[in-house]
């Protein structure tokens, strides 16, 4: 089920996206519209500079002999070859194309063909210029003349200011986006803080804990928490439900057994096949029932977790070896316990845990037999520190298990002789008890089977 | 000695009552928890064996009762359900000792002796072990007849470890047994003790050492 969401964008990264996107698109339209805007401020105000300076030459035009003639001041003409910045070009000519003073061939009276005025773009003497040229007229005798004022000036000083404000304009456009970014980025932390606070404390839950959430949650994600609260409960719900139809099966299932037990007991004949093979089919069956019931009670999905609390587990392997020794003794095996000097507690439920340690102990009692049936050896609970882990082990000095068959053990039904009566849930009954200790079980053949149950657990630092 | 049986299954009870009657005890059976909480409150008797799952009144009003009234009366519990299924039910009993169904018979009377001897150790002073006979009163140890020469600590071990017949002291049990908060005692020295025990005993005991745990009289 992971893999079906992991490809599945965050509700962040989509958040993110879709504000910013929009954001940067309306400030990249807007820096476009502003740029193209400034733009031709600039250049209408260069050219009204260009345009007041022809206005200013056509000043000094004047009439003589019918002929149309240009008076330029020393100092005007110095003022109009000079600039701040790059050159200015100009030229009067009249209406027969003559130069009546400037430069010579910068105006071509097709540029006029129906206007008055016009601004426009040239190359001339190998220099880009911004050219305004003119057309007026002098009243003189009755007799009309014509001029046309050209003037023309390199683009220098207008691309300079073009490009200042263009830097600007990148200036101020990286400082809103990254504000955009910035503020989007908080914003959406901010707004998404419910659902990750939701998320840290599901995460930090056990995934066994069915207690109901307590999150003081935001409208948003109140219909979520008490959806879920609801599953919870239901499961919780569940799991008592099947933690009391198992108890009852239990009774149901003990109370015939035990008065069949009863019967065949009273009556017993100790002579007679038929009662020793009934006798021993119904321990068998009881058995049989024992550990199927405890399979179903032990299953990970159905255990209720309020049931674990911090325990000492030396204190519990002591107390059950205290209780299971004689047990042990009177099978015709020794019993030995290797405790730790260090107190290891652990979260745990006690019955299970013992169920588990008796479990791994019946084994033994039913496989560490020599050929002739007898009992070998002494059965061994040991507690180790291994680094960050401690394990318990139960061994035996039996004839351990085929190497290859040490892994198939804890499997349901597995059994290593299958001529021995058994139900084969023994150690998978072991496996599900050390799963929900979250405790990884092995086994291995030391002078016999060593079984482990190995817990994860810090070691302290001694300083 | 005399025993109550109070089990609702009368397959169960009657032959809970034929085994123990063949073995010597006294048995009264009643199958109703009403009639049985009456008869334990008229009469006296040395141990109850009682079903959790009574008519009438249930198993565990009927402990939560006599523990007000008759605290030391020995209660063997037997019920069908077994300790994950009690655990399920909150059912802490208070009873003296508990067997889950189906049992062996030999099961039952093992416990049934069990609990007498332990209650009965707290009236009797003379405890009777293969072929040693001792009187705490007196503390006088015999074999055969014939007193044996134990020091009184050893006599104090030896009685402790006959009272847990087939159960496992420690070394730091013996010691709290027979010393009193003044005495200053080596927990080594109970191996010392121990190994005299075996010594002066022989055979008539059977005394194994379990590593890591201590000591059990079989």
């Amino acid at each position: 089920m992971e893999n079906t969401f992991r490809n599945i964008i965050s509700i962040k990264s989509r958040l993110i996206k879709s504000l910013i996107f929009p954001f940067a698109l309306l400030t990249i339209i807007l820096f476009i519209y502003i740029y193209l805007n400034l733009q031709k401020k600039v250049n209408n105000f260069f050219d009204n500079r260009l345009f007041a300076t022809a206005k200013s030459i056509e000043q000094n035009i004047g009439i003589a002999n019918s002929k149309l003639f240009v008076d330029l001041p020393n100092f005007s003409i110095d003022l109009l070859s000079t600039h701040d910045q790059g050159l200015v070009y100009y030229s009067v000519v009249n209406e027969n194309n003559e130069l009546l003073v400037g430069h010579g061939l910068l105006f071509n009276k097709k540029i006029l063909i129906n206007l008055k005025k016009r601004f426009y773009n040239l190359t001339y003497d190998g220099a880009k210029l911004r050219v305004v040229s003119y057309k007026t007229t002098l009243n003189s005798a009755g007799k009309i003349h014509t001029a046309y004022i050209t003037i023309g000036e390199t683009t220098e000083e207008r691309e300079e200011n073009i490009n200042y404000v263009l830097t600007l304009m990148f200036i101020i456009m990286a400082i809103v986006i990254f504000f955009t970014i910035t503020i989007t980025i908080i914003a959406v932390n901010e707004g998404l803080k419910p659902l990750n606070n939701l998320k840290k404390m599901i995460k930090k839950r056990d995934d066994r804990d069915l207690e109901p959430l307590v999150f003081n949650a935001p409208k948003e994600l109140e219909d979520i928490v008490n959806s879920i609260n609801i599953l919870l409960s239901r499961s919780r719900d569940t799991i008592d439900y099947i933690e009391q139809f198992n108890s009852d099966i239990s009774h149901q299932l003990r109370t015939p057994l035990a008065e069949m037990k009863v019967k065949i007991q009273l009556h017993y004949e100790k002579n007679s096949e038929d009662f020793i093979a009934l006798n021993s089919l119904l321990n068998n069956m009881t058995h049989i029932t024992e550990q199927l019931l405890l399979y179903a009670k032990t299953n990970p999905n159905t255990i209720n977790l309020k049931r674990f609390e911090k325990r000492s587990l030396n204190q519990l392997c002591k107390e059950y070896s205290l209780r299971t020794a004689p047990r042990v003794y009177a099978k015709g095996f020794e019993f030995a316990f290797e405790n730790l000097d260090e107190e290891i507690l652990i979260q745990t439920d006690s019955i299970l845990l013992e169920s588990m340690m008796d479990n791994i102990i019946n084994n033994a009692l039913h496989y560490a037999i020599d050929d002739n049936g007898n009992s070998i050896g002494t059965i061994t609970l040991s507690l180790e520190r291994h680094n960050n882990t401690v394990w318990l082990n139960i061994k035996d000095e039996g004839k351990g298990v085929p190497k290859q068959n040490l892994k198939s053990i804890f499997e349901r039904y597995y059994r290593v002789d299958s001529l021995k009566q058994g139900s084969g849930l023994g150690l998978s009954i072991v496996k599900q008890i050390a799963v929900l200790h979250q405790a990884k079980v092995l086994a291995s053949n030391e002078n016999g089977l060593k079984i482990s149950i190995v817990f994860d657990h810090k070691e302290e630092e001694i300083n | 000695m005399k025993i109550l049986i109070l089990e609702d299954n009368e397959t169960l009870a009657d032959g809970i009552h034929k085994k123990l009657k063949e073995v010597g005890f006294i048995a009264d059976v009643f199958y109703d928890g009403e009639e049985g909480l009456y008869i334990l409150e008229t009469s006296t008797y040395d141990l109850l064996i009682l079903d959790l799952g009574l008519p009438g009144i249930d198993g565990i009003e009927i402990i939560k009762k006599l523990r007000k009234s008759q605290q030391n009366l020995p209660i063997l519990v037997i019920s069908a359900r077994d300790k994950l299924d009690q655990r399920i039910l909150g059912l802490d009993t208070g009873a003296d000792d508990y067997l889950c169904k189906p049992f062996e018979f030999d099961e039952v009377i093992a416990r049934v002796q069990a609990l007498l001897r332990r209650s009965n150790n707290q009236v009797t002073n003379i405890i009777k072990y293969n072929d040693l006979e001792y009187d705490s009163q007196t503390l006088i140890l015999l074999k055969n007849g014939e007193a044996i020469d134990l020091s009184k600590r050893e006599l104090t071990i030896f009685e402790y470890l006959v009272q847990n017949l087939n159960a496992i002291v420690s070394k730091e049990n013996i010691v709290e047994h027979i010393t009193t908060v003044d005495d200053e005692f080596n927990p080594t020295a109970v191996e010392t003790y121990i190994s005299r025990l075996r010594k002066k005993l022989g055979s008539s005991i059977n005394l194994k050492t379990v590593r890591g745990l201590g000591y059990m009289m079989s």
